[in-house]
Parts: C-alpha cells; sequence; structure tokens
C-alpha cells in the first residue's frame, strides 16, 4: 500500500486504509511501512488525514490517528480549515476529538485548534479559543505555549490564540500571589517513597522496552559503570591488538506531562472520556 | 535551652502573647495570681497582679506591666500605650484604689516585663524613673527576655520537672520544626512522658502548664520559620490530652486545681484557634479564589500529595470553623456573636470556593477523607450556606466515584500507608479492586445526604455501583460505645461499635432509618465527656486527630429531621 502513496493512487490507498482499519478488526500497527510514509512526508497530506479520521464517528480511526502521529511526532501542522465548508457544531466537534485522541501531543494538538481557528467562523472560534485555554495551555505551559506564541498577527487566529495566552497570564499571576506555603509540601520520607517509586517504574520502563528491542538480541551488549568513552582492545588479522574506542552520546525523548495529571487526574480522565466518546449532536 | 526560650520570649510578637504564658509561670514559681489579663478591660496599667515572695521571704503584691519584645525609646515613652505611661497609671490610680483589701499592708513591687531586652539609650532614662519613684512601700523590677528565661528554667521546666531526656524531646521538636513529621512524633513522645509523670493534683496542674508553655514554645518557633504545621497537629494532642486530664473532675466538686486547669485548657483551644489561623485564614482562605492555587502550592510531582492535603485542609478548616462558632454560643454579647457566625458562614462559602478551584476535593483518593467531608457537613449544618453548592459537589463527587470504580480508576480505597496509595491503583483487576475497596464509610454518608437533598438519580448510581461492582463492599459507620471515653481523647484504637452491612436502596429511607435506630439505641455518645459537658467541638478534634469516624449523633437530625438539633447546631 506504501508504494501507491505520492502516486496517482494515493487517494485509493488512503480509502483503502481507512476502510480496514474501520470495523476496529485490524489495527494501524498491521500497516507499519503505510504508517511510517504517510508520517514522514507530505505534512497537509497527514493533516487531512487526521482530521477525515476525526471526523468520522468511527472509534477505530479516532484510536487510529494517535497511532498514525506516532511517539515521537510533537512537531505542528501548519494547514487551515476553511470555514464554512464546516459548520460550528462539527469544527467543535473536531476540536474535542482532536484533544481527546490527541492530547499528549499538545503541539500537534494546538495547531489543529488553530487549523481551525483559521477558517475564521466566529461562533467556532470563541469556543475553540476557550479549548486552547483550558484544557490545552492549563496543562501545557511549555512547547505548546511557545507554538502558540508563533502565530503572528496575520494570522486569522491570531485573535483567539491571543485571548488564549492572556488568560493563561492570569492564571499565572493568581498562582505568584498563593506564593509558598510550606505547610502543603510532602515531608522527606513521602518524597523518597515517591522518588522509589518513580526509579521503579523508569527500571520497569527500561526493561519492558529492551524486551521488545529486535537490536538487543543481536548485538554484544556492554555495561559502562563509569565515564562517557570506552576503550575495547581487538584482535586483528595479524594477532596484534588495535584499541578501539567510542565515544558515547546521550540521547532521549521528553515530553511534558498534562499539569492536572497531577492537580487533579480524575477530573482530567473524566474530560477526555466525554471528548473521546461523545458524538455529533 | 535558656537561648531557646530567650529567643522564643523576644519573638512573642502580639498584645496577649506574653501576658498569656506569664500568668501560668508565675503559679509555677508559687506566686498567687489574682488578676489575669482581659482584653478590652482597664487595668490602670496592670497586665498581672499577683502575690508572692520574689527572692526574698516577706510577701509582696507583684503588679506586672507587659511590652512585648525589646524596651526601645518609643514603647518606654511618648504615647499612651507606652510603658513609662502605664507605671505612672499604676503608681496613680492602681495602688491607691485597686489593689484588694486583703493586700493592702504588703509592699509592692511593680515588674516592667518584656519579652527582649533593653535598649541601651533608653536604660539611663528608665533607671531614673525608678530611682525617683522608688519608695519604702514601693519597689520596681525589670523582668526582661533573659530573666524571663531563666525564671522558666527555673519553674515550669526546671530538671526535677522536666527530667533531660523529655527536655530533648522538646529540643528536638523545636529544632525540627520545618520537618512536621519529625517534630511531631518528638512532641508526642514530651505528652507522653509528661502526662505519664502525673501522681497527683499537683503534677496534673503542673503538667497542664507544661504543655501550655511548651506548644506555645512550638508555635513562636514555627511562626518565625514560616511554617506552623508541627505545632497545628502538636496542639490538637495537647488539646486532647489536657481534655483526657480535666475529664475526671467533671461531676465532681469544683476544687482550684479543676478550675485552674479548666482555665489552661480554655486558653489552649484559644491558641490552637491561632496556629489554625495562622495557616488558614492567613496563608490558605486568602487563595481559595484562585484556580489551581492551592492545588499547585503543594509542590509535588504527584495527585496522591495533592489529594491528601487538600482533604486535610478541608477537615481543619471546617474544624476551625466550628470551634469558632463553639466558642461563639459562650458569648455573652450578641452583636458580637452575630459578627463571628457570619464569618463562620462565610467560611463555609469559601470552602465551596475552594472546591471548585481545587478540583481534587471532588473525590478523595482515600475513603477515610469522610472524616473531612462529614467535618464540613456538620459546619454546614449550623452555618448559613447555598444548598446548591453542596447538590453540585454531592453531585460530582457520585459522578466521579461510579467512573473511578467502574474504569479501575483512582477512587477512593481503604488503604492508608503512604507508600500503598502511591501506588493505587496498583492493578486493574477485580481482585485488587475489591481489596482496596473491602469497606466504605464514605459511600453510607454521602448516600445519606443524597437521599436527604432528594439527589434521587445519584442515589441510584450508587445503589447500583454497590450492587454491582462494589457488592462486596461492607458499608458502614462507626458510633462511639462506653470504651471510647477513656481512649478516643489519647488516641486509643480498640473502641466503638460499627455498624455494618448498611442498607442502600434507592430510596435512602431504610439507610437514614438504620443510622437514626442505632443513635437512639446507643447512649454511649450523650455519656462521653465531650458531649455531656457540651464541649461537643473537643470529640471532633479527636475523630479528625485519630482518625475516627464523625459519629452520626453529629449529623443524622441533618438529614432526618431538619429541625432537630445537632451538638454542633445545638
Amino acid at each position: 500500500m506504501h508504494r501507491l502513496l505520492g502516486t496517482a493512487g494515493e487517494s485509493l490507498a488512503i480509502d483503502c486504509l481507512t476502510d480496514l482499519l474501520r470495523d476496529g478488526a485490524l489495527t494501524l500497527a498491521l500497516f507499519n511501512t503505510t504508517a511510517h510514509e504517510l508520517r514522514r512526508a507530505h505534512a497537509k497530506r497527514l493533516f487531512d488525514i487526521v482530521v477525515r479520521w476525526l471526523q468520522s464517528g468511527c472509534f477505530p480511526l479516532f484510536k487510529a490517528v494517535n497511532d498514525l502521529i506516532g511517539v515521537e511526532k510533537d512537531q505542528p501542522f501548519d494547514a487551515s480549515i476553511i470555514g464554512p465548508a464546516l459548520p460550528p457544531p462539527q469544527l467543535n466537534f473536531l476540536a474535542r476529538k482532536a484533544i481527546g485522541y490527541l492530547f499528549l501531543k499538545p503541539i500537534v494538538c494546538c495547531s489543529i485548534l488553530v487549523a481551525l481557528l483559521r477558517g475564521g467562523n466566529a461562533e467556532a472560534g470563541e469556543e475553540i479559543g476557550k479549548l486552547l485555554f483550558d484544557p490545552m495551555l492549563l496543562n501545557f505551559g511549555g512547547e505548546a505555549k511557545d507554538y502558540l506564541k508563533t502565530i503572528t498577527a496575520a494570522d486569522a487566529a491570531f485573535t483567539q490564540v491571543q485571548n488564549a495566552l492572556a488568560l493563561e497570564t492570569e492564571f499565572h499571576v493568581g498562582l505568584e500571589s498563593t506564593g509558598e506555603i510550606r505547610e502543603l509540601h510532602p515531608s522527606d520520607r513521602q518524597r523518597d517513597v515517591m522518588m522509589h517509586r518513580m526509579h521503579d517504574d523508569m527500571a520497569r520502563t527500561r526493561k519492558s522496552a529492551e524486551s521488545q528491542s529486535v537490536f538487543f538480541n543481536l548485538v554484544h551488549r556492554s555495561t559502562m559503570l563509569y565515564g562517557n568513552r570506552s576503550l575495547t582492545y581487538v584482535e586483528d588479522a595479524g594477532g596484534n591488538q588495535r584499541a578501539i574506542s567510542m565515544e558515547l552520546k546521550s540521547f532521549g525523548v521528553k515530553f511534558e506531562m498534562p499539569r492536572r495529571e497531577v492537580l487533579d487526574p480524575v477530573g482530567l480522565d473524566y474530560m477526555l472520556r466525554v471528548f473521546r466518546v461523545e458524538r455529533m449532536r | 535551652m535558656k537561648l531557646l526560650f530567650r529567643d522564643y520570649l523576644a519573638s512573642l510578637r502580639e498584645r496577649g502573647e506574653l501576658d498569656a504564658v506569664l500568668p501560668d509561670l508565675l503559679s509555677e514559681l508559687g506566686y498567687t495570681v489574682y488578676s489575669r489579663p482581659q482584653r478590652g478591660t482597664a487595668q490602670a496599667g496592670v497586665d498581672i497582679a499577683a502575690i508572692g515572695r520574689g527572692e526574698g521571704e516577706e510577701r509582696k503584691v507583684y503588679l506586672f506591666s507587659v511590652k512585648q519584645g525589646d524596651l526601645t525609646r518609643q514603647s518606654w515613652d511618648g504615647n499612651p500605650q507606652a510603658l513609662r505611661s502605664s507605671l505612672n497609671e499604676i503608681r496613680d490610680s492602681y495602688i491607691p484604689a485597686r489593689i484588694p483589701k486583703a493586700f493592702e499592708k504588703l509592699r509592692v513591687v511593680i515588674c516592667l516585663v518584656f519579652g527582649g531586652d533593653m535598649q541601651e539609650q533608653v536604660r539611663p532614662a528608665v533607671t531614673g524613673y525608678m530611682a525617683e519613684n522608688t519608695t519604702d512601700r514601693i519597689g520596681f523590677e525589670e523582668w526582661n527576655g533573659d530573666k524571663l528565661a531563666g525564671l522558666l528554667l527555673q519553674g515550669i521546666l526546671r530538671e526535677e520537672i522536666m527530667p533531660k531526656e523529655t527536655r530533648s524531646h522538646f529540643q528536638k521538636a523545636v529544632a525540627m520544626v520545618d520537618e512536621p513529621d519529625i517534630a511531631t512524633e518528638h512532641f508526642g513522645r514530651l505528652v507522653h512522658e509528661l502526662t505519664h509523670s502525673i501522681n497527683n493534683d499537683r503534677t496534673r496542674l503542673r503538667v497542664v502548664r507544661q504543655l501550655y508553655i511548651a506548644l506555645w514554645v512550638l508555635f513562636v518557633w514555627a511562626r518565625d520559620a514560616k511554617n506552623v504545621e508541627a505545632p497545628y497537629r502538636a496542639s490538637e494532642i495537647v488539646l486532647l490530652n489536657i481534655w483526657n486530664l480535666l475529664r475526671p473532675y467533671i461531676g465532681t466538686k469544683r476544687n482550684p486545681v479543676s478550675k485552674a486547669i479548666t482555665e489552661v485548657f480554655h486558653y489552649t483551644i484559644q491558641l490552637h484557634i491561632s496556629i489554625a489561623a495562622e495557616l488558614l485564614e492567613r496563608k490558605i482562605l486568602p487563595h481559595a479564589g484562585v484556580r489551581d492555587g492551592i492545588s499547585l502550592a503543594v509542590w509535588t510531582r504527584t495527585h496522591v500529595d495533592v489529594n491528601l492535603k487538600l482533604f486535610d485542609l478541608l477537615g481543619r478548616i471546617a474544624m476551625m470553623a466550628l470551634w469558632i462558632h463553639w466558642w461563639s454560643l459562650r458569648d455573652t454579647d450578641e452583636e458580637r456573636k452575630k459578627t463571628v457566625q457570619d464569618q463562620v458562614s462565610k467560611w463555609a462559602m469559601m470552602i465551596f470556593q475552594l472546591i471548585n478551584n481545587n478540583r481534587a476535593l471532588f473525590l478523595p483518593l482515600q475513603d477515610q477523607a469522610a472524616i473531612e467531608i462529614g467535618l464540613f457537613l456538620v459546619l454546614l449544618g449550623i452555618a448559613v450556606s447555598n444548598t446548591e453548592d453542596l447538590r453540585a459537589w454531592l453531585h460530582e463527587m457520585t459522578e466521579r466515584l461510579v467512573l473511578t470504580v467502574q474504569t479501575h480508576g483512582k477512587y477512593p480505597c481503604v488503604f492508608t500507608e503512604y507508600h500503598q496509595l502511591v501506588d493505587h491503583p496498583r492493578e486493574r483487576t477485580e481482585e485488587y479492586r475489591q481489596e482496596a475497596t473491602a469497606g466504605s464509610i464514605l459511600i453510607p454518608l454521602l448516600a445519606a445526604f443524597l437521599s436527604a437533598l432528594g439527589q434521587s438519580e445519584e442515589l441510584e448510581s450508587l445503589v447500583q455501583l454497590t450492587s454491582n461492582e462494589l457488592k462486596h463492599c461492607t458499608l458502614q459507620l462507626w458510633l462511639p460505645d462506653a470504651a471510647t471515653e477513656d481512649r478516643i481523647y489519647v488516641g486509643g484504637r480498640d473502641h466503638g461499635l460499627e455498624l455494618c452491612d448498611l442498607p442502600l436502596t434507592s430510596s435512602g429511607e431504610e439507610l437514614i432509618n438504620t443510622i437514626r435506630k442505632a443513635c437512639e439505641d446507643s447512649s454511649d455518645f450523650a455519656n462521653l465527656s465531650a458531649i455531656a459537658t457540651d464541649y461537643w467541638p473537643v470529640l471532633l478534634m479527636a475523630c479528625r486527630h485519630y482518625r475516627f469516624p464523625v459519629p452520626p449523633q453529629f449529623w443524622i437530625h441533618l438529614i432526618s429531621d431538619p429541625v432537630g438539633e445537632t451538638p454542633a447546631a445545638a
């Protein structure tokens, strides 16, 4: 199927993929190469598929949106949805579905909301602008906020984005007025328990990731306890000892935890569930 | 140790703080205090008056004029509140006219009391004044922070009555005031050792005074460290222990010891309210309207801390409001009583504001947070508040409870250990859920109020939940029994009666009838000293501190007979 992408048969391939995923019997994991290709190139094409699946009213496709965006991608779409084509309820529906399914990819999510705002529909715009503040900016004060700050005055979404940013500033002013209340801080013992738990969770996750890795079973594995360079002596064809030095680089993936996961996880879970399951009225 | 007290005395900052401690100190040193400080009463410059021998043999009248902190030029002279004006008043008005007849012939010592030091530039003026006004009958003494600290150590806290080991707990509690768990533990041991050293009426009174002063010292240090958590917890321990020491005198003929203990007990209530207000009125309630303000101030990476702290605060605010309400009932000034009652209602409204802005308060992580919810509901029974807010809160709580239980989410669990709460839900299995929800005091409380408020849809959700996912859960309430009186004020665990397997139906009537019947059948609640003497907040505080559910006798009338009176509403 991935070979059809970028050819005249592209739309046929996408239709076919959509149909195959629709009843939930198959998942996107079975179409890894196609998904990778969709993710890799043509952001506009990817955006169109995301919007199409989010509008579908079909749960397996909603779920597939998250898989399609992938773990590593949190880059904004630079797209717009022209308003008159979609009535306000449908724009709101799309916005809430995007939040419901792409909440943990806040930049992608905000960029979809911005795309909806660019349609210039005033009625829907106000609602979507509110969603930009709550839950998006209330939960993510990092890169999502940085992304929204890049929306220029020439952009049709500018006013609503600025309103959301102003609300977020107001929110922070309120928080600063609270100041430090030492009586509320967890005790050292509680912090220790939490640290241990996080450490155990990380170790468990790493082990699970290693067990799923194809490479770990194919290569020799060394564990370095100190330093950031390794030196190994190997014997070459002439029987001489040759030093092989390797410098190590750190790598990592970061993602921002939504603030409400700490402040009100039940409320957050409840809201996301509602956004995911609600239907077009 | 002396330094510890010097710093404490110097930092007593508000009017009423130093002169609240001094009378007890004097009593312990052998003085007979015949006049204690009273707010708003003209005393002609005298804050405390006592009869004693001082360091000599002769009995004298000691008149104390108290100023906070260092004695400066300004606090010495230049305004009507200055010490010099008070001393003039004592000489001109108190000594000629107010000394009781029985002591008229005794010589008089006017004591200049201040918690800190006398500043050097003011010393010549003070010494000059004292020399000029010293007569055969009237003399002067300077009682500065250093002398007071020395008196504390040779008086109420001297080694024979507060052994080294006990002192060490006290010192550790003060030193670790910024680590409330550790400070409270040491303070608890101090209380335990002191209360177990009692062998007669005299030592009983002395221990009560020691506890009161030790609490004051802890509070002042904690206030300077901007963390009054340890004294808050310690004040509950002290208050409950003093009540326990006062109990044996209830129903007996009033004697000087019981009178003195009652007096210290009342001071301790005021001190507890001051400590609570320092935290709640100054730091928490002003930010109740800030969205997520208090939740974020918990400063944590886990929702568990936020949930635990918020519900703890809910209980504390309710408890403070209940104490103030109770105190106001004893006030004879109707206008002042009305002002306080309005304030209590305002706090109830502010709690709703706190809930709406800190939404973790819509569902506790621990089932035992029903204690805090119970306290708040008792408060709502006496405050003028909007039922709609209560309905909305209970509605959301029910929705969240049902959702979290059905989805194996963060539903209220029976665990009390922090590590278990951090892991909750450890597994999303039926077996784990059964273990985590083995019993509940939250659901019957919630159901009873839903029924009373006519929230039938929400009640039906609970009925469904308890017939399906939670059919294993023992719905229960706790009532005091005959053993409770001797144990609850000092943290004993084995007492009380568990009203189990409460029926839950769509109308809620069976539930309410069962609870009412159980309350009617038991006389143990009414026999508790705190209830019999109308000191009911003591029992609520014991429930909060030692983690016992609020007995339904406190709220049953609110739901089954709105015109009836609960102990709190009486």
